[in-house]
């Protein structure tokens, strides 16, 4: 880390603290004022990096074996109902890894998003975030990073089944890439090798959940999946409907999530079992109902669950074809119900998660990839807002021309059970090194109560520019 | 008397030729000889990659690779250092001695922060956008025995360097469709055994590429091409790669060749 005069941090702390933080919650420590003084740091570090003329020997050093790297983007997004420009946005991602010694490194990635329209995060137009900041070291022959990162698990594309350790942003839905949208936490993790077997095990005292779309904002989820239909009602005729806070665990052991991972290659076969211990990214909604001389008051109560997640992956190639697949089963799922009857207005229940993923390499410079998604919960009762057993389905076309400078692709994602559906038809041209150009489309329809077809008048044609060095 | 010397001339010259012919070695002994040759247990190197379309514009890519053999087990990763765009993609590779076995291969691709398992049996494909094919990168400057039958065309020296001319033909056409060969030929040097140029014709007998080992250098005594060049007539694309740095049999970790070396890259 390169430590810089006061001055120019307080003039970048003065700088940024005027934009709004897209951080979540604190915990313990204050995870916020703990980010925004990375952030800072991290920033004055890079814009003053190569001004720096009369430095130290061991800043000449540890400049010598850094490198900056800067990724940005451009996104411009339209309706097509209307032809509102959606979203204008600018994104700038600089990124310094810094080596310390052959085998250890610091990354500090930094992510400033301005966006000229308010239609994703109304009154955050600005939002300066410090993305991942961790040391990674090799002790032997196990790898260990500290810091704030980003833990993946899984096979699948598009959408989720054991990738859940770190929460989402679902500010678009689920439209940025995932590399994107996934929340980085601050993290132990450490992944050991004992013969031909990987053994990752990690901690993660930081308590930051999933983070919805704002009320009023493009893709606020309205669907009665996951937002109970006595909630977007406004409760029965007559009732009154509270919504407290929610309730939050702080403590930073106590609440940490923590989860293993074991991983071999054998016979061909890549497997991995997965377990985790955590709270469950979304909030359950408690419902109490009194009845008084007043009439009807329907409290909701916010709290998060915890619950137990265990898994496997597998994959393994059988010539043009890969087969890829991941099972997740997460006990004390809650379901929220319109059952009047139900006393806390949820049904606890365990939730079965599969996918099975085909990708055909057959053709030239192309890849068709299909998937098949199941969720099963099994304790189902009547009034559940979530069907028994739900199944969607992906469909992959991707296709390289030029020497893999063009790339044109569509990825349809189908709900079965709900008939409902998104589109995303995309063409990537790289212009150069430097300059990647795209256009593409989201496109939602089917059943509104779904999860795609909730956005079925957000359908929108997209273009950008990213320019990465 | 000048009609017994005239037959003696000829026959003398004849059998010369004969002689010749049979001197020279089959095509499968040219192609052992290649594959004998010593590349090092392990070998690691700065590799540039400089894609040029038929317009002249050119892309640059920076990458670094390890190559280690666990016993007649050859395994391979590639981690590309820049651009930006496609910095930490890493590729892995294991290649199996034995020939029906197919390889296994792994992609790392940082938007997705996921290592996927891809197909190999593709081998015919371009590989990320280059000139040469998957095949053509496994193999490199070795060559697959089971997949072609050879013979020697000739002697010929190429750029002063002594060699012989291979041609090496699918041995039928499910491979040749494969590969996406229909025939190779092979300058190959008899002094170091290694290919200095190969033209590469498509199933239908059309030149397709042509590839150039050049920069050949010993390193602790092993002969390397420190340059290919690969000329797509096809296409009009051209694809170079310089080694730099290339050490052979300094310790190369093991677990440098594991799908979590690829999420943690270089």
């Amino acid at each position: 880390m390169i430590f810089l005069p006061n001055a120019q941090c307080a003039a970048a702390y003065n700088i940024l603290s005027r934009m709004s933080w897209a951080l979540n919650r604190p915990a313990l420590f204050n995870t916020a004022l703990l980010n925004s003084v990375l952030a800072c740091l991290i920033l004055t570090c890079l814009l003053t990096q190569s001004v720096i003329a009369d430095v130290s020997s061991e800043t000449n050093a540890l400049l010598a074996n850094s490198t900056l790297t800067t990724r940005i983007e451009s996104e411009w997004a339209t309706l097509t109902s209307n032809g509102d420009t959606q979203k204008l946005q600018l994104m700038i991602e600089p990124e310094l890894e810094t080596a310390v010694g052959d085998d250890s490194r610091f990354t500090a990635i930094v992510r400033l998003r301005m966006d000229a329209k308010d239609n994703l995060s109304p009154g955050d137009h600005n939002q300066a975030e410090l993305r991942e900041f961790y040391f990674d070291t090799y002790i032997d022959s196990s790898i260990v990073v500290l810091g704030k990162q980003q833990v993946v698990w899984g096979k699948s594309d598009g959408l989720k089944v054991l990738d859940i350790v770190n929460p989402q942003d679902f500010r678009e839905f689920i439209l940025d890439d995932f590399d994107q949208s996934r929340i980085p936490l601050w993290t132990a993790n450490a992944e050991i090798s004992i013969n031909n077997v990987t053994l990752q095990l990690f901690l993660i005292p930081d308590q930051t959940y999933h983070k919805f779309a704002s009320t009023d904002s493009s893709y606020e989820l309205t669907t009665p999946l996951i937002i109970p239909p006595i909630i977007i009602e406004s409760g029965p005729s007559g009732a009154n409907v509270t919504i407290n806070s929610t309730t939050l665990p702080n403590n930073t052991l106590q609440d940490a999530d923590a989860g293993f991972r074991l991983s071999t290659f054998t016979h061909g076969w890549d497997l991995t079992f997965n377990y985790l211990y955590h709270y469950d990214d979304t909030p359950v909604l408690f419902r109490a109902v009194n009845v008084t001389a007043n009439g009807i008051n329907i409290n909701i109560d916010p709290q998060y669950k915890r619950s137990h997640l265990i898994g496997g992956t597998f994959s393994n190639t059988f010539g043009d074809l890969t087969l890829r697949g991941e099972i997740g089963y997460l006990t004390d799922k809650y379901v929220s119900t319109i059952n009047p009857l139900d006393t806390n207005g949820v049904v606890k229940t365990g939730e079965l998660k599969t996918v099975l993923g085909f990708d055909w390499y057959g053709f030239t410079d192309t890849i068709l990839s299909t998937q098949i998604f199941k969720t099963y919960l099994d304790n189902h009762e009547t009034g559940m807002i979530r069907d028994e057993l739900n199944t969607q389905v992906t469909l992959l076309i991707k296709q390289d021309y030029m020497n893999e400078t063009l790339h044109a692709e569509i990825l349809f994602l189908q709900d079965i059970d709900y008939k409902d559906a998104m589109v995303r038809p995309k063409l990537t041209y790289e212009y150069s090194d430097e300059v990647n150009v795209y256009v593409g489309a989201d496109i939602f329809y089917g059943n509104v109560d779904g999860l795609f077809g909730q956005f079925k008048e957000t359908d929108r044609v997209v273009a950008g520019v990213v320019v990465g060095f | 008397m000048n009609t017994i010397k005239t037959l003696l001339t000829i026959s003398i010259f004849i059998n010369s030729n004969a002689l010749m012919a049979n001197n020279l070695p089959s095509g499968e002994q040219v192609a052992k000889n290649i594959n004998a040759r010593n590349e090092g247990i392990s070998q690691s190197r700065n590799m540039q990659m400089i894609l040029t379309d038929k317009r002249g514009k050119k892309r640059i890519r920076e990458t670094i690779s390890y190559r280690k053999y666990f016993g007649d087990e050859k395994r391979t990763v590639i981690h590309y250092l820049t651009p930006r765009n496609v910095k930490k993609t890493a590729f892995l590779t294991f290649d199996y001695p034995d020939a029906n076995k197919d390889d296994d291969q792994w992609l790392y691709l940082p938007a997705m922060r996921k290592v996927r398992r891809i197909s190999a049996s593709d081998r015919g494909d371009y590989f990320l956008g280059t000139d040469f094919t998957y095949e053509d990168i496994k193999k490199e400057s070795k060559v697959t025995l089971e997949d072609y039958t050879r013979k020697t065309l000739r002697e010929e020296a190429l750029n002063g360097n002594p060699g012989y001319v291979i041609e090496a033909t699918p041995v039928n056409s499910e491979v040749a469709d494969e590969l996406g060969y229909g025939k190779v030929i092979q300058w190959v040097d008899k002094n170091i055994w290694m290919t200095r140029k190969s033209e590469f014709y498509d199933v239908r007998g059309k030149l397709l590429k042509t590839t150039l080992f050049k920069d050949i250098k010993q390193i602790d005594t092993i002969w390397t091409a420190h340059r290919l060049e690969v000329d797509n007539h096809k296409t009009g694309h051209k694809t170079v790669f310089v080694f730099t740095d290339v050490v052979y049999d300094k310790e190369v970790r093991d677990d440098f060749f594991t799908q979590r070396a690829m999420r943690r890259g270089l």
